[in-house]
């Protein structure tokens, strides 16, 4: 539909503008598009937004462009760049060490390769930051990290990755057993020491995987409880199912990635908890899932009665907050890291496709012009 | 007595309105002050209404009585009151035959493999509570079969495999909610499922759980072993070990230790553990026996040593378990004449197969008396569970669990039509 939607409409003015390279750090650069979502539900038309360093200065309909700063006019959406809380790129083997159940200082930052081509991945599919989370199959996997897509880590105690339900447990080494997994975690939080008592005293956020079960889910909302934790739930498709119980345990959630075997539930969850104001946002968890599904899972979502808004706000701006960077990333508001996508059209519709994604400022991505493309 | 029957029934005609439908559960109201009346009326407090009334041709109270066209009245989940020799008022629910809700301290209702800790082949500590569903339609499918109360235990794969969990079949959706405070239970097993082939119960064969015990001397030897530990553990605290103080409450008979023994072989192991545990002066096990199948054939070390015995379910075979116990149809009425206490079960039996209520009918036809029949699946396990108090008969003050007959319990031609939980009908059979 938009065809050739990248308009560098103001290459006649500036000598030297970028093609297909980033602006190199210092530079200064300004884009305007058709409709600019910041991030908190509203939508500016015809806004730009200018950045420098990496870090956006100036966001508004009538922002003014420094001189000699190019400006670049984008046919379509601008958002902030997505983000997939619990997300594995990069790291499947490396994340999850079999042989021991609590690996409480495990630091999965260590795992992070930014040029593995799993990451690469996702900047196709506008995802520009990930929480990077252990595989699940320990009680207690360690300390996830957020990092940014192909760059830098930029918090390494983003959640204590805990498994409350089966999905801890593993045949050869203690515990195999639901009745084991929670003594041991009763005993490392009930007399707590390290990072357990961070996480505690609510200065750590625990990324708790209940496993699949409505009793398994029952059983990580009360441990949560019970220890006065902060953070989200991951790892079902019933988490909607506990709206209720979740609000009241003053949780967040990331919600599963769709899929037709997944059914309704996904999508009924994502509803009823935006319904009782929730916050959550979508996981990933790619390689398995393909980085696209971050996006179509809204999309499911939006199709099942899911807003629009709400559905961009969990891949943006509520997922940044629920994974403690809300202030460097997941909106564009000047002060924060110049991550943004420029979509074809509205970035929550399926049919919209990625032109070019911005990571610190630098363009990292760029769709292929469509010559041989299905564009007429 | 007379006296608040007196004040049912007043408050009944007089206060009461009609209960055109019984499942209508009714606000209790709250009592009133007593208010100034005529000089002819007696000062009379106002009693609330109950919650549900049903009428049964025939009320087997459990302690050996029937009741005919009694009238039962269910308050809080309580039975609040029963009378016999009443007509049915108007509306309200009728049925042939009463019973208490049955009790099955077999229930096999644990998360299969989830509930087995491989790591260790003794742990008396772990609850098996942490893996319950209560989500699992086996409640459900159980409660619709008359049955009110399960004991749930871990899967037989460890030697000591924990604290079993007494639990209604119907309720609040939380365990600790629905958790029944009796006597604890600890649960283990005796024979060849904790012992089962020279590797870990599932998972690869070759890894380091294959030091789990692979024989029955295996298994009786870490019996054995841990009550040894810990009663040196209580004078060596370096030695102390999770788990030691729950096996010192049961050797101080403060917990029912319950064991899986199927065979003759395996009952006398168990017997002859507790036996060497009184000679040794360490205590003495108040010991049951879950699946006891082959304990007609030597009755008398049950006798001297006063063991209590859970039946697994008959089959048309007689041979039950893994290890192909023989179950003959009079092993019930043959502990009973003993003077043992027996208790039915229908051992996680699935879908289709024979229930505790069946258990109960094949019990009589190997000799056991109706009453005796009756004891076996209600009275006898609610004293397992030191949950007389509450479970086990019908009269008033106890829970209204009730299993409801359309004709003489047990019997081919009956089945249970109709289940109240806690006064709350589960099963409604019009």
């Amino acid at each position: 539909m938009h065809t050739n939607a990248l308009l560098l409409a103001s290459l006649a003015f500036v000598a030297s503008a970028p093609t297909s390279a980033s602006s190199s750090e210092g530079d200064a650069l300004a884009i305007r598009a058709e409709k600019l979502h910041v991030g908190d539900g509203t939508v500016i038309e015809n806004g730009i937004v200018v950045f420098e360093a990496g870090v956006i200065t100036e966001v508004g309909k009538g922002a003014p462009v420094p001189k000699g700063v190019v400006l670049i006019e984008h046919a379509g959406h601008l958002s902030a760049g997505l983000i997939a809380l619990r997300e594995h790129a990069g790291a499947v083997g490396e994340s999850n060490d079999s042989t021991r159940a609590v690996m409480d200082e495990a630091d999965l930052s260590y795992a992070y390769r930014p040029n593995h081509s799993e990451v690469q991945g996702l900047l196709a599919e506008g995802i520009t930051t990930f929480v990077l989370a252990p595989r699940p199959g320990s009680l207690v996997g360690g300390l996830c990290a957020v990092a940014k897509t192909g760059s830098e880590v930029i918090s390494r105690r983003a959640y204590l990755s805990i498994c409350t339900g089966a999905n801890g447990l593993t045949s050869n080494r203690f515990p195999t057993s639901l009745q084991g997994s929670q003594a041991e975690l009763e005993r490392r939080f009930s007399w707590p020491r390290g990072v357990f008592a961070t996480a505690v005293k609510g200065e750590l956020p625990v990324m708790l995987d209940g496993g699949s079960s409505r009793t398994e889910v029952q059983h990580a909302i009360a441990f949560a409880r019970r220890h006065g934790l902060k953070g989200i739930l991951v790892g079902s498709t019933r988490l909607g199912e506990m709206a209720a119980k979740i609000r009241a345990a003053g949780l967040g959630v990331a919600l599963s990635s769709y899929s037709p075997s997944t059914g309704r539930r996904v999508v009924e969850g994502a509803v009823a908890l935006a319904e009782m104001q929730v916050p959550f946002g979508f996981a990933l968890g790619s390689p398995n899932n393909h980085p696209a599904n971050l996006r179509l899972t809204a999309a499911a979502c939006i199709r099942g009665g899911l807003k629009s808004g709400e559905a961009l706000k969990a891949l943006t701006s509520t997922a940044a907050r629920l994974a403690g960077v809300g202030d460097k990333v997941g909106s564009i508001q000047v002060g924060l890291a110049a991550d943004m996508v420029l979509w074809s059209g509205e970035p929550t519709d399926p049919g919209s496709r990625v032109m070019a994604v911005y990571v610190d400022g630098d363009e990292v991505f760029r769709a292929e012009d469509d010559e041989n493309g299905d564009d007429k | 007595m007379i006296w608040t029957s007196f004040l049912h029934a007043a408050c009944l005609t007089l206060c009461a309105p009609p209960l055109q439908d019984a499942v209508v559960v009714e606000q209790p109201q709250e009592p009133e002050a007593p208010k100034a009346q005529p000089a002819v009326a007696p000062v009379v407090p106002v009693v609330p209404a109950a919650d549900l009334r049903l009428h049964a041709e025939r009320v087997y109270t459990g302690t050996g009585e029937i009741l005919k066209n009694a009238l039962i009245e269910v308050r809080d989940g309580k039975i609040s009151s029963v009378r016999p020799g009443r007509s049915a008022p108007e509306g309200v629910l009728q049925v042939k035959a009463v019973t208490a809700g049955m009790i099955d301290l077999s229930a096999r209702l644990h998360s299969n493999f989830n509930s087995v800790e491989q790591s260790t082949e003794v742990q008396p500590h772990l609850d098996v509570a942490g893996s319950v569903d209560l989500h699992d339609k086996r409640f459900a499918r159980l409660a619709r079969t008359g049955v009110t109360t399960v004991l749930v235990n871990p899967l037989d794969r460890n030697v000591i495999g924990g604290r079993g969990v007494a639990l209604k079949t119907h309720g609040p959706m939380e365990v600790e909610a629905r958790r029944l405070n009796g006597r604890p239970i600890l649960r283990g097993a005796i024979g060849s499922e904790p012992s089962a082939a020279n590797h870990a119960a599932f998972g690869r064969p070759t890894d380091f759980y294959s030091r789990r015990p692979t024989t029955r001397m295996g298994v009786e030897w870490e019996w054995r072993k841990a009550f040894f530990d810990a009663v040196a553990a209580k004078r060596l605290p370096e030695k102390d070990f999770p788990g030691a103080e729950d096996l010192r409450e049961a050797l101080a008979g403060k917990r029912t230790v319950m064991i899986q023994a199927w065979t003759t072989q395996d009952i006398r192991t168990a017997v002859y553990l507790d036996e060497e545990m009184q000679r040794e002066g360490f205590g003495d096990l108040d010991l049951v026996i879950d699946a006891g199948a082959e304990a007609w054939k030597e009755p008398g070390i049950l006798v001297r040593n006063s063991t209590i015995v859970v039946l697994p379910p008959h089959t048309a075979g007689g041979r039950v378990g893994s290890d192909g116990a023989f179950l003959a149809w009079n092993t019930a009425s043959l502990l009973v004449g003993e003077g043992l206490t027996v208790c039915l079960s229908a051992h996680g039996a699935g879908p289709g197969s024979a229930t505790l209520g069946h258990q109960a009918g094949f019990a009589m036809r190997g000799g056991l008396s109706f009453d005796q029949a009756l004891a076996a699946v209600t009275s006898a396990p609610a004293s397992v569970l030191g949950l007389s108090e509450r479970l086990g008969t019908v009269h008033e003050g106890m829970d209204a669990d009730l299993a409801l007959w359309n004709g003489r319990p047990f019997a081919a031609t009956s089945r249970v039509t109709g289940v109240l939980i806690d006064g709350v009908i589960v099963v409604d059979p019009r």
